[in-house]
């Protein structure tokens, strides 16, 4: 705040304001006064102007060319022209006067005017036509009375029918009312202004006057401040000299500590602001150098570091926080300087960070220290890495919990020694297999408390699920806090493990083998002798180990068994060679030798192995197979050989047995149709019975040859599209004469079926071998139902007859060729059985199958399906196919 | 062609019923009947004769009747005079090695000699 150069002028404020208002109200007043008789007076001299123009007017008939020629003195005249005028007075407000044209008056209502004569140059204007106002004062005109004031209006005066005008006509009034009227307006205006001013400046004064004490009030403090301040300035430049001094003394100080005190504007970062001479000392620069050069700071900031640093600073300023870092500085000379910076962040009022102070520590030696240090700690390191197994120190508790614990960790349990340290991740324990938790933890207290080392063994668990077996030694300690500790060593011997089980596991095959195993040291002497070798060659284990292996071999062998022994020796080993040996009873026997040599780690041989094979028994299994082998290839000789002869026999009989048929049936024919002469009935009857013979001869031969190519696998069928239906009808109709011969209802019901892939010879056949069976096993009176009709893709022929029935002990034999039930053999019922084998070589040559049903006595049924095959093949393959 | 019009009809057999059956058939239907015992004197008696048509029989001793068709057909002669055959043999390659040597017809034993008779007149008539 300014200091106020008012201060105590407040009662001339009020004055110089009341001045101002008063000058205003007063120049108001005027103004208003002024208007208000500018105004009454327009209006009077326009009133009276135009009384008089009117009054010239309705004159100018009236007045006579005397009355304007001579001054009126006749007091006739004057009467009348008093009465004339006498309206237009208003009550003698208006006074008239008639002008002649050189200025003398020839009328007034104030008679004594009455012949004056005046120079009055507006008179001429007037004449001229024009009306002329003016004010003015009554005696100006020379007259006697109150001199009071007067407005005029002049007009010209006509007479009737006269251009020129005669006189004038003067209209005038005292200006007195119209003053009067003014004043009356304008003194209300003047009180209420009055008044007005009276009031603002009342009211306003008291407000005035306390403004004014407020602002005494104000300055009288504002001084009183104003002291204040020169005092503490002057204290503070007290002070200020003080601090000078108290600096110079403390920078003469900082000056002297062995370290780098600067001040960075926190924009500017490297020493911006001050810096401790002894960077001098430090770097080699000197204060002045790090102020001139702004950048120098980063360009001394090793390259390796500077990154970092930058990083570092950048962070540190955002945070606000003091922080600590660590570098590397290259002083002018080369040098490299480890430095630890210090840095305390300065904000300003608001928080934003506006300067970094800080120091600079020397630690070079410290850090030269701390690499010595930690390379002898990476020696001891590198060297418990080395160590093949883990070594550990842990606190005996219930998690071995660990203090320290090598990184060969990592290879027994697939975890990090970080996890198990202070149990961050997992503990110890939990990787110890839980079954081996309680001996080893058992084993640990009692060494301990025997103070004794202890060596165990059990087993881990890896992360990848499998188990590793381990030796742990180890001896409990007094660690530093008095804390007894366990030292020790985990050494994985998982692999030793493993082989002595392989080992123990190949040991009990080898003792298991029925072979005989064996192994010699490389002078040939046995050292190792399996149960099946005392099996194989009668000798125990006691008997023989020790002994030369040539004892096994019979006399006149010896030689055979040291060449074997010099290949075993030269690395090559024998498989399979079968020879003779002599058993401990003295007994020969074939086996089968196999030698290999033996090595050990380094691959030199140090004997052999031999495994040997009684082949005695395989040698006669072999004689005895080789003698069946024989007999077999014999009997397919004699199979063959009968194979051919069936095949004559069956061309003998299509050909001897047919010729001669041919004949009888021929000359038969011939007798029958009495190209011999006449047949008595009697003859005709007995040559129909040769007939019939002949003809069931003809079928069985027919039958006989069917079978044979059927046997030979020379069936073929003569694929066609067949309708069922109309062969199981023809069938039927061929059977039936016998039927009804027999008193058997024959019937047949078909039901819709598609045409199918089939041989019709071969099919007919079927039916007629069916139908027939049916009637010759049925008995008078019975009766033989076929069925044909299509079924889930197949077509079904079911032959149901009434007859005897066939046991289910022969039914399994019926298809068979030649065979014939014990009942039709009984009772004497013609065939071969041959028709039913023949009947089912034919299903199967169409893919299809027969089956029986059957009741000892109640009847048989034989149901047939055959597959519906729309496609047709070609006749190649059907004959391929259907081949049997 | 006979003198008095009728057809000549060679019948080769060795079996002397079966001969003389067809014969005494063949003549009834009104043939005029030569005959042969074997396949030489059936290839011998037909270039003499120059029948209308041979009936032959599959096996017979000497020249069987496939060799005899096959000689027939190699002659001028009779190149183009129908041979049936006469055949115990079922078997379909039988009846195809038959087609092979030239037969136009078979007819299978046992035969009903009514049949071979019609066999001839569809033959002739071709």
């Amino acid at each position: 705040m300014t200091r106020s150069t008012s201060a105590g002028r407040p009662p001339r404020l009020v004055l110089r304001f009341a001045l101002y208002s008063a000058l205003a109200l007063t120049l108001a007043g005027t103004g208003i006064l002024f208007v208000v008789r500018h105004e009454a007076q327009v209006r009077a001299d326009r009133e009276l102007t135009s009384d008089a123009t009117r009054a010239a007017a309705t004159l100018s008939t009236q007045l006579r060319k005397a009355d304007l020629t001579e001054p009126v003195t006749s007091p006739e005249r004057l009467a009348a022209l008093d009465a004339l005028f006498a309206p237009e007075l208003m009550n003698g407000v208006v006074r008239v006067k008639l002008w002649r044209r050189d200025g003398t008056v020839t009328y007034s209502n104030d008679h004594s005017l009455i012949g004056t004569r005046v120079d009055a140059e507006e008179l001429d204007e007037v004449l001229a036509g024009r009306t002329v106002r003016e004010t003015g004062r009554l005696n100006d005109e020379g007259g006697q009375g109150k001199n009071i004031k007067v407005t005029s209006a002049y007009v010209p005066l006509r007479l009737a029918d006269e251009q020129r005008p005669r006189g004038v006509l003067e209209f005038y009034n005292d200006y007195g009312p119209i003053e009067a009227q003014v004043v009356a307006t304008v003194k209300p205006i003047a009180l209420a202004l009055g008044l007005a001013f009276l009031l603002l400046f009342g009211s306003l004064f008291p407000i005035l006057h306390q403004v004014t004490k407020a602002l005494q009030h104000r300055s009288d403090r504002l001084a009183h401040q104003a002291e204040e301040l020169e005092r503490t300035l002057n204290e503070r430049r007290q002070a200020v000299a003080g601090l000078r001094e108290a600096e110079s003394r403390y920078r003469a100080l900082v000056e002297q500590l062995p370290l780098v005190t600067y001040v960075s504007a926190i924009d500017k970062p490297g020493f911006s602001a001050y810096v401790s001479p002894q960077i001098d000392g430090l770097l080699g620069y000197s204060p002045d150098e790090w102020l001139a050069t702004p950048n120098l700071f980063w360009r001394v900031v090793h390259p390796d570091d500077l990154e970092r640093v930058r990083t570092e600073h950048r962070t540190g300023y955002a945070t606000g926080r003091p922080f600590s870092t660590q570098y590397r500085l290259v002083a002018r000379d080369g040098r490299v300087v480890w430095v630890e910076d210090q840095v305390i962040v300065i904000a300003d009022a608001t928080g934003a960070p506006v300067q970094a102070q800080g120091f600079l520590l020397d630690i070079t030696h410290r850090k030269a220290a701390e690499v010595a240090l930690s390379e002898s700690e990476e020696r001891f390191r590198t060297l418990v890495a080395n160590v093949p197994g883990v070594i550990f120190r842990c606190s005996i508790d219930n998690d071995w919990t660990m203090e320290f614990l090598s990184d060969e960790i990592d290879e027994l349990t697939g975890y990090p020694a970080s996890d198990f340290i202070a149990n961050r991740v997992r503990t110890f324990a939990s990787v110890i297999h839980p079954e081996d938790a309680p001996r080893l933890t058992q084993e640990v207290e009692a060494a301990v408390a025997e103070e004794r080392p202890y060596t165990i063994e059990y087993r881990t668990l890896h992360r990848d699920g499998s188990i590793r077996h381990v030796v742990e030694r180890g001896q409990a300690i007094l660690g530093r806090d008095g804390e007894t500790k366990l030292d020790g060593a985990i050494f994985d011997v998982t692999e030793r493990w493993t082989a002595e089980n392989e080992r123990l596991k190949l040991a009990s095959i080898v003792e298991s083998s029925d072979d005989a195993i064996m192994a010699a040291s490389v002078d040939g002497r046995l050292s190792s002798w399996n149960s099946g070798a005392e099996r194989v060659f009668g000798y125990t284990a006691e008997e023989i180990i020790g002994k030369p292996i040539a004892v096994l071999a019979p006399p006149g062998k010896e030689d055979e068994q040291h060449s074997l022994f010099e290949q075993i020796t030269a690395g090559q080993a024998t498989a399979h060679l079968e020879t003779v040996r002599r058993r401990k009873d003295g007994a020969l026997i074939d086996v089968s030798f196999t030698f290999s040599p033996l090595r050990d780690a380094s691959g030199a041989v140090i004997g052999a192995s031999a495994i040997a094979h009684d082949i005695t028994e395989r040698r006669s299994a072999e004689a005895e197979r080789e003698r069946l082998l024989l007999e077999l290839a014999d009997q397919n000789e004699r199979l063959r050989e009968l194979d051919r002869l069936k095949d004559e026999f069956v061309a003998l009989v299509s050909h001897e047995l047919r010729t001669p048929l041919t004949s009888i049936r021929g000359y038969l024919e011939l007798v029958l149709e009495e190209e011999a002469g006449a047949l008595t009935d009697e003859q005709r009857q007995f040559l129909g019975v040769v007939e019939r013979n002949a003809h069931r001869l003809l079928a069985l031969v027919g039958d006989l040859l069917f079978l044979a190519q059927v046997e030979a696998g020379k069936l073929s069928l003569e694929l066609g599209a067949v309708d069922l239906s109309a062969i199981a009808a023809e069938s039927v109709e061929t059977a039936r004469p016998l039927a009804e011969e027999r008193d058997i209802t024959l019937t047949l019901a078909t039901g819709p079926l598609a045409l199918i892939a089939g041989d019709h010879a071969r099919l007919a056949q079927l039916l007629d071998n069916l139908i027939s069976n049916g009637v010759k096993f049925t008995p008078p009176g019975g009766r033989v139902d076929v069925r044909v009709k299509g079924q889930r893709g197949k077509a079904v022929i079911e032959v149901r007859d009434t007859g005897m029935g066939i046991p289910s002990e022969e039914q399994h034999h019926l298809f068979e060729r030649f065979f014939r039930t014990a009942k039709a053999t009984e009772q004497a019922i013609p065939g071969t059985g041959l028709g039913l084998a023949i009947s089912k070589a034919i299903v199967d040559a169409h893919r299809g199958q027969i089956t029986v049903a059957s009741a000892d006595g109640g009847g048989t049924t034989f149901r047939i399906s055959l597959p519906i095959r729309q496609a047709q093949p070609t006749e190649e393959e059907a004959v391929e196919e259907l081949a049997l | 062609m006979t003198r008095n019009g009728q057809p000549l009809i060679l019948i080769a057999d060795d079996d002397p019923d079966i001969l003389a059956l067809v014969s005494f058939r063949l003549e009834r239907a009104g043939y005029e009947v030569v005959q042969a015992r074997n396949g030489e004197e059936a290839v011998q008696v037909a270039l003499a004769r120059r029948p209308d048509l041979a009936v032959i029989d599959v096996m017979m001793p000497r020249v069987d009747g496939y060799e005899a068709t096959r000689q027939l057909r190699q002659q001028e002669e009779t190149s183009r005079m129908p041979i049936i055959l006469l055949t115990a043999r079922v078997q379909e390659e039988d009846i195809a090695r038959g087609f092979d040597a030239g037969a136009d017809d078979y007819v299978r034993k046992p035969f009903s000699p009514q049949e071979l008779g019609s066999r001839v007149q569809a033959a002739l008539g071709r």
